[in-house]
């Protein structure tokens, strides 16, 4: 058997086995000499909390480091198979392990249904005790409706920072006061005007606010001083409503805000401005669905991008998407004058760009490609490795 | 006519590296130490290698001069660097992360810290798999062992 191998190896061929254990071994033994608090943050930008536990199989010593982790992540992607419960009991149990007096970020990513809004409300108090700073929640159902009802004592949690909240119902009772919170993202919720209000009031320091496929609201009304960013990233219609009845019309009063992107499927009428005179900064890169009065479709899309144009013809850089750019060689087409502060993303490289769209490209090409969103979620995937079977 | 301000780091070996004032406060724990006026002759770093000390300097260096824009080409530039940067060898990556976490430099830090991570994750499918028969036993056993564990050592 000896002989073989030296054999191979005389004829350049190496065992292959030994080099990667060699490898693994070194690499373990290096990173277990590095001192605890060093480990931890090592172990927080690990994909997932579930990733950081099978750490625990290296040595002894690293059986309670996650525990202490400022980063817990809960991720569940699939609907079949496992049943919703076996993942709800999985973070109760890694939660009862964890000692933390800090965490600074807590992600939930799961399919839900009223059963468990007990054992959420418990997971986000246990993270509002350890003052969490950066809370994602996504609680989502096959309707796509809201259905986690938020508990009062959220709406008065100073530690929040930066919050995405994605199928869940608010009703507060009384004032918000989340006064260190600088970015909010609502998702798939039911809003009024008169919780955007309280919202806004009950948080002097945003500075970004993101309004993601919400509806049941009028009118955005931000006088706040602090909010300079805003991203109304479609606007949904829930099932119960019938197809006469949207005839919506929404109004933006922004007299402040700096920054303006009007993103996703718009199930509107008409998106009018108020007062958006300090904007620097626009994107426009969405599709309009919705009523359509005595228009055809493709009329309504042309007369709400000819209006946005008009009315954004202050503002220094006006960026056109994919979505928007079909509709205005359109209106290109039928003599419309673009004013000089218009720029199309690098729509060439979009899978929805086809040659029927070259016309008129050249004009206002811009080399700057899509947005830099500045809003990172760490929403992943575990993968369909089968993870979610280990812990049985 | 003027001119930066240098500043000179000593390190283990007893080299000494000169670099711009601007440069040299992106660690700060060094910022400090000129705050605090220790940097009237040179800068003490006695627990840095000078090849250690050479490669902050350049990642330091790098992140200074690139202009602090949404440019899409300066990102897409640092970004590359970065990725460069880290693909040292794994001795390398260890040393610097104690020197940058003594030099306190959050950028870089963040940048090594989720390096390691990646490197934790990233596991050949063998080890993947081992990795998963393990697991199906090590969480059933968590709490049992954790327990033994803490009782062992008394707490």
């Amino acid at each position: 058997m000896e002989e073989k191998t030296k054999m191979a190896e005389e004829e350049g061929e190496k065992p292959q086995t030994q080099p990667e254990t060699l490898k693994r071994i070194r690499f373990e033994d290096r990173i277990s000499s590095l001192p605890d608090c060093l480990l931890i943050e090592i172990l927080s930008r690990l994909p997932s909390t579930k990733h950081a536990i099978t750490t625990t199989t290296l040595s002894k010593r690293w059986q309670h480091l996650w525990t202490s982790l400022h980063t817990l992540i809960f991720t569940h992607h699939k609907t079949h198979n496992h049943p919703q419960t076996h993942f709800y009991s999985y973070v109760d149990k890694t939660l009862s392990q964890c000692h933390h007096f800090k965490l600074n970020k807590l992600t939930l990513y799961t399919c839900y249904d009223y059963r468990f809004e007990s054992q959420v409300n418990n997971w986000i108090r246990y993270a509002v005790n350890c003052n969490v700073e950066e809370l994602n929640l996504t609680l989502w159902n096959v309707e796509c409706e809201a259905e986690f009802l938020l508990d009062q004592f959220f709406f008065n949690c100073c530690c929040f920072t930066h919050l995405k909240l994605s199928g869940c119902v608010f009703n507060p009772i009384g004032d918000i006061n989340w006064s260190k919170l600088n970015k909010l993202w609502i998702s798939h919720a039911n809003l009024d005007e008169g919780l955007i209000e309280n919202v806004l009031s009950g948080s002097p320091v945003l500075e970004t606010l993101v309004l993601d496929n919400c509806y049941g609201y009028r009118r955005v009304n931000i006088t706040s001083k602090s909010v300079k960013k805003l991203v109304f990233s479609g606007y949904m219609v829930p099932d119960n409503v019938s197809d006469d009845d949207v005839a919506n019309v929404v109004e933006i009063n922004a007299p402040g805000v700096l920054s303006l992107a009007i993103h996703d499927d718009l199930l509107l009428w008409k998106l009018l401005f108020v007062d958006v005179s300090s904007l620097v900064e626009a994107d426009l890169d969405y599709t309009k669905g919705g009523h359509y009065d005595t228009t055809t479709p493709k009329e309504a899309e042309e007369e709400m991008l000819k209006g946005f144009i008009l009315n954004l013809r202050h503002v220094k850089e006006l960026k056109i998407g994919i979505f928007c750019f079909k509709v205005l060689c359109r209106l290109e087409a039928k003599g419309f004058v673009f004013p000089s502060n218009l720029k199309v993303h690098d729509v060439t490289s979009s899978p929805l760009y086809s040659d029927d769209d070259s016309v008129g490209l050249s004009d206002w090409s811009d080399s700057d490609s899509a947005e830099s969103r500045d809003w990172e979620v760490l929403l992943l995937d575990d993968g369909p490795t089968g993870d979610e079977d280990a812990f049985v | 006519m003027s001119f930066s301000k240098t500043i000179m780091l000593r390190n283990y070996d007893g080299e000494t590296f000169v670099v711009d004032e601007v440069v040299a406060v992106e660690p700060q724990t060094i910022e400090h130490m000129i705050e605090d006026g220790c940097a009237n002759t040179s800068i003490p770093l006695p627990n840095i290698t000078s090849k250690i000390l050479s490669k902050v300097i350049e990642h330091c260096k790098k992140h200074v001069e690139t202009p602090n824009s949404n440019e899409k080409d300066a990102k897409a530039d640092l970004k590359s660097f970065d990725f460069d940067f880290v693909k040292a060898d794994q001795g390398t990556l260890f040393d610097l992360i104690l020197a940058v976490n003594y030099l306190n430099i959050k950028g870089l830090l963040d940048l090594i810290y989720q390096t390691i991570a990646d490197m934790i994750k990233g596991k050949t499918p063998e080890e993947e798999e081992e990795m998963r028969r393990v697991n199906a036993w090590v969480f059933s056993c968590f709490v049992g062992v954790t327990c033994l564990y803490f009782k062992s050592k008394k707490i």
